[in-house]
């Protein structure tokens, strides 16, 4: 019998498993569910005139996916910033099924999306009728991280004057996060509970928004990496923090703003103060150049 | 004055809908309109790929003023401190909608204090265990 030696080494190296299924970069996978393409030689059909065709489909995509993680991933990590997010959604594939996977890990706070969303390679954007999305599980609770370090945010691409929530965690009846990228000319914003917003006044409501935690005592918002205002307020009972509510809530309320980054940073417990300044600038840097990569 | 177009919806076919995936990961949401009426949007329907839920691509799409699609809290009470947080509990199947606002107090003490006759926008409920229930959840 003959020896087919390439087929054992390309899986004693780890090209080809022994069922025929190729491997790839962890972050393929969710990718490959994404698109709805099986890991089997249903596209691998080895020794067929498909084989060659899937396996340059399969490089391409694995290919992609590196670049993605290159341009986007190895950046924030060299700065020290990948591990600080553990929340981060850049909408990209163009589906809601591509949408819903966490960069940071794909297998925590899977998002989910509810109502009119429209989903395109540019993004995704609500109806500002009754879509909103939710990260499904809660942001602080087993995950050892503290509202105290915590850094939210979202990319927007819409320019919208309302009274349309953008971003928003609750610690039960408590709101934890709250943000109006703009209403009537001002960004409204809280972090930890209080009822007294930061209210900001912006030229409109495009860019990279953030709320970030500077001690104990303040937090700061930032539209752009500049900061357009601060507010007064002690950390609080933070740390049961619900899930993660872009767009709206169910109840209310509900964002018209496209968006191509939803993200939430922190440390651990024990820390105080989100991103520092340099941080702030890396992140947002980064962060543009990468969607400006995607030409969006 | 923006408009929506809106899918209304009877309480049958609010029934079968409810809770159900129309794309994956997608999942309907139905809102209420000021009349009670029970709405999802456009944007459901022409993204809808399931087989089973075709027939609300049937179902003739309206024009609905935003204001009428949730409670236009900027003009209105709502607003503490110039506080734009609102809480609207709503359970469309018994057509009901409580309206609360965010002030030191619990939800749960606001959502009660509520029952007993306090600001609402003109559609509330008085269902106690109802609420609660909701909160809860």
């Amino acid at each position: 019998m003959a020896i087919n030696w390439g087929l054992i080494v390309m899986r004693s190296i780890g090209i080809i498993s022994s069922s025929r299924r190729w491997r790839y970069q962890p972050e393929v996978y969710p990718f490959m569910e994404a698109i709805g393409m099986p890991n089997s030689d249903l596209i691998y059909h080895e020794g067929t005139t498909y084989e060659r065709s899937g396996k340059q489909f399969w490089t391409q995509i694995n290919e992609l996916i590196i670049n993605w993680k290159t341009a986007l991933g190895l950046p924030l990590d060299f700065k020290n910033l990948y591990s600080r997010l553990p929340l981060v959604y850049p909408t990209i594939g163009g589906t809601a099924t591509s949408h819903k996977y966490n960069l940071s890990d794909p297998s925590k706070f899977v998002a989910t999306f509810f109502g009119g969303w429209t989903h395109d390679g540019s993004g995704a954007q609500p109806n500002g009728t009754n879509a909103y999305m939710t990260t499904t599980t809660g942001l602080f609770v087993n995950m050892g991280y503290s509202m105290e370090s915590a850094t939210f945010g979202f990319d927007s691409k819409t320019d919208a004057n309302g009274l349309y929530l953008d971003l928003r965690a609750t610690d039960g009846a408590r709101p934890n996060i709250i943000l109006y990228a703009r209403n009537s000319g001002s960004a409204y914003s809280q972090f930890d509970y209080s009822l007294a917003n930061s209210i900001d006044a912006v030229p409109d409501s495009l860019g990279l928004y953030m709320l970030n935690r500077v001690n104990a005592n303040l937090f700061e918002v930032i539209k752009e990496n500049a900061v357009i205002g601060s507010h007064s307020k002690t950390c609080g009972h933070e740390i049961s923090s619900g899930v993660l509510n872009g767009a709206g809530y169910s109840g209310g309320q509900y964002s018209p703003r496209k968006r191509t980054l939803t993200f939430g940073a922190s440390k651990s417990q024990g820390n105080i103060g989100g991103f520092t300044p340099t941080e702030r600038t890396d992140f947002t840097n980064h962060w543009r150049n990468f969607d400006n990569s995607l030409n969006r | 004055m923006t408009e929506k177009k809106m899918v209304i919806l009877t309480k049958e076919q609010g029934i079968l809908i409810r809770n159900q995936a129309f794309a994956p990961d997608s999942y309907f949401h139905p809102i209420l309109s000021k009349y009670m009426e029970i709405m999802i949007s456009e944007e459901e329907v022409d993204a809808c790929q399931l087989e089973e839920f075709q027939w609300l691509k049937m179902l003739p799409k309206q024009s609905i003023a935003e204001t009428d699609c949730q409670p236009n809290c900027s003009e209105s009470d709502l607003i503490i401190d110039q506080s734009p947080v609102l809480y609207k509990i709503e359970d469309y199947l018994a057509k009901t909608v409580t309206i609360a606002y965010q002030c030191n107090e619990g939800r749960k003490e606001i959502i009660l204090a509520m029952i007993d006759g306090a600001t609402t926008m003109g559609y509330v409920l008085n269902m106690a265990t109802k609420i609660i229930s909701n909160q809860n959840s």
